[in-house]
């Protein structure tokens, strides 16, 4: 009797042993089904903000493979831009789930004007003036600044107004380039977009107010040809003067506002943005050429005054605007195709 | 008579012991059963989903405009270089009816066969219980458009249950087919998908 009873125990212990076990399995099973979704969901969101953060990325080095951990879960973004085109591989892993993304984006800048000479001058009756040797050449060199490429070449300066252009073909001994002067009433307008240019600056030097002078000592980078930057010089009004004393190298933007001088070498290559009354100095230099190469587009009210002085250069270089125009912050990006 | 009024209390006893066993284990029955269906339900409708954005995100991959080329609440067939091959396919998705022949075998009146036809690629044709598909096309706005060449976004939700029900009428109350008073595990996934190649 004692026996059966225990033959029963032990059977109906293994029948609930069996039971619980198969119950179990099912609700593994379920829990393996919600979070492998839950894998699958995390692993896609980290690759879709992965191409984000390259992006953002884009505005600091741009360089690839960018890589790091988000929510839990690690990215790897690689990729490679070639002019306008942005291709970029982004793969994420969450736990054991890997999702991968591939995209190319056309890049393009925002705003970018279009100066079409070496010195556009967008303003009504500017007071305009070369002195010493200063020179405007409309040829087209590369963006050193160094060799003619041959062709692209563009008028030396651009005005609104026939009675401008004939203030500036005074100065034609000083002004190289496919003519002198053109008129072309439809010349960009830097103040629709220079206060953007001036927020994201990445360097910024403001005169200290009240102060007739303001000088910035030492050797200056302000952005290389892989990596242009935004650099805002800011003399204030007319009753300023900014001065930079050291070497100066730089590549991308340059806006200017107010009466700058520069003492020291200086090569700035790109697009360089003048408003409101501005008088570009480079006389006193020890040595060298103090050259923009790329373009100078001015605006401001009327009877704005642009001076040139020393032995300074405006040298028209497409290749240099075209670099100027990659800027990572300025940079809007459109979907070619995307595949994931 | 002791003897015989212990063999008879130990036979109710024991009998007592083996309908509640018997009971119980008809409960780990029922329980194991409708596990099994949920479960089932469950991986279908999760593969549904993944199958359906692996295919929706892909709308319209290097392939010429217009890539959507059919749009109606249940059915949707659209363009795209679907596995990067190089090729253009056009997928197509769609629903039977009710009266269809696999799913009038199921106890489940309100279910479909769902149906993915793909370009060089068998048709899929799943009988999952399928009880609700429906699409909803948004343009860039994201207000329901049924133009073509404005849908920038589709919210798709869909619907699956057992084949088979829980009863839970008895069997007196139960109707002669079986429509009412039937229970059926069912679960619902929605989703607006935004294919970016659009």
């Amino acid at each position: 009797m004692g026996s059966q009873s225990m033959v029963t125990v032990l059977g109906l212990i293994v029948l609930f042993s069996i039971f619980n076990n198969f119950l179990n399995d099912k609700e593994r099973l379920c829990a393996d089904n919600t979070y492998g979704y839950a894998k699958y969901t995390a692993a896609r969101d980290i690759a879709r903000s992965a191409i984000h953060l390259a992006l953002k990325n884009m505005e600091v080095d741009g360089t690839f493979p960018f890589s790091g951990s988000l929510d839990g879960g690690t990215y790897t973004v690689t990729g490679v831009a070639i002019a306008d085109t942005l291709r970029m591989t982004s793969t994420a892993n969450f736990s054991d789930t890997v999702y991968t993304i591939s995209t190319t984006m056309w890049r393009y800048p925002k705003p970018f004007p279009g100066v079409g000479a070496a010195l556009g001058l967008n303003i009504d009756s500017v007071e305009f003036m070369m002195k010493g040797s200063a020179l405007i050449d409309g040829r087209n060199y590369d963006s050193t600044g160094t060799t003619l490429v041959g062709s692209g070449d563009v008028a030396g300066v651009t005005t609104i107004s026939s009675y401008d252009s004939a203030t500036v073909a005074a100065f034609g001994s000083k002004i190289n380039g496919s003519s002198d002067v053109t008129v072309d009433d439809s010349l960009a307008d830097p103040a629709l977009f220079v206060d953007e240019y001036i927020a994201s600056a990445d360097y910024r030097f403001d005169a200290i107010a009240g102060q007739p002078q303001t000088v910035f000592a030492g050797n200056q980078v302000w952005g290389t040809a892989t990596s242009p930057k935004i650099t805002f010089v800011n003399a204030g009004d007319s009753t300023n003067l900014l001065k930079f004393t050291g070497t100066i190298e730089g590549w991308g933007i340059l806006v200017v506002k107010g009466n700058v001088q520069w003492s020291g070498t200086f090569e700035f290559h790109g697009l360089v943005v003048v408003y409101s009354d501005a008088v570009l100095d480079f006389e006193g230099m020890a040595a060298g050429t103090p050259q923009i190469i790329g373009s100078l587009l001015m605006g401001g009210p009327p009877h704005s005054e642009f001076e040139m002085r020393g032995t300074s250069e405006i040298l028209y270089s497409s290749d240099a605007i075209d670099n100027a125009k990659y800027i990572g912050k300025l940079l809007a990006y459109r979907i070619v195709d995307w595949y994931e | 008579m002791a003897v015989v009024i212990d063999l008879i209390g130990s036979t109710v006893i024991a009998a007592m012991i083996l309908l509640s066993v018997f009971g119980l284990i008809g409960n780990l029955n029922h329980t194991t059963v409708e596990k099994t269906y949920c479960l089932n339900m469950q991986t279908n409708i999760v593969t549904l989903a993944r199958i359906v954005e692996y295919d929706l995100l892909k709308i319209g991959y290097h392939v010429s405009k217009p890539a959507i080329l059919y749009a109606d609440s249940t059915s949707l067939s659209f363009k795209s270089d679907l596995h990067k091959s190089g090729d253009s396919v056009i997928v197509r998705y769609s629903l039977s009816d009710l009266l269809q022949s696999t799913v009038l075998a199921t106890q489940n009146p309100r279910d479909r066969m769902f149906y993915r036809e793909e370009t060089g690629q068998p048709t899929i044709e799943a009988n999952i219980g399928l009880t609700y598909l429906k699409f909803r096309y948004l343009d860039s706005l994201g207000v329901e458009t049924t133009d073509l060449n404005a849908i920038r976004a589709i919210h798709v939700k869909i619907g699956i249950e057992s084949h088979d029900s829980m009863e839970v009428c008895t069997e007196t109350e139960c109707t002669e087919d079986h429509t009412s008073a039937m229970m059926y595990d069912g679960s619902f996934w929605e989703k607006t998908i935004y294919p970016r190649n659009l």
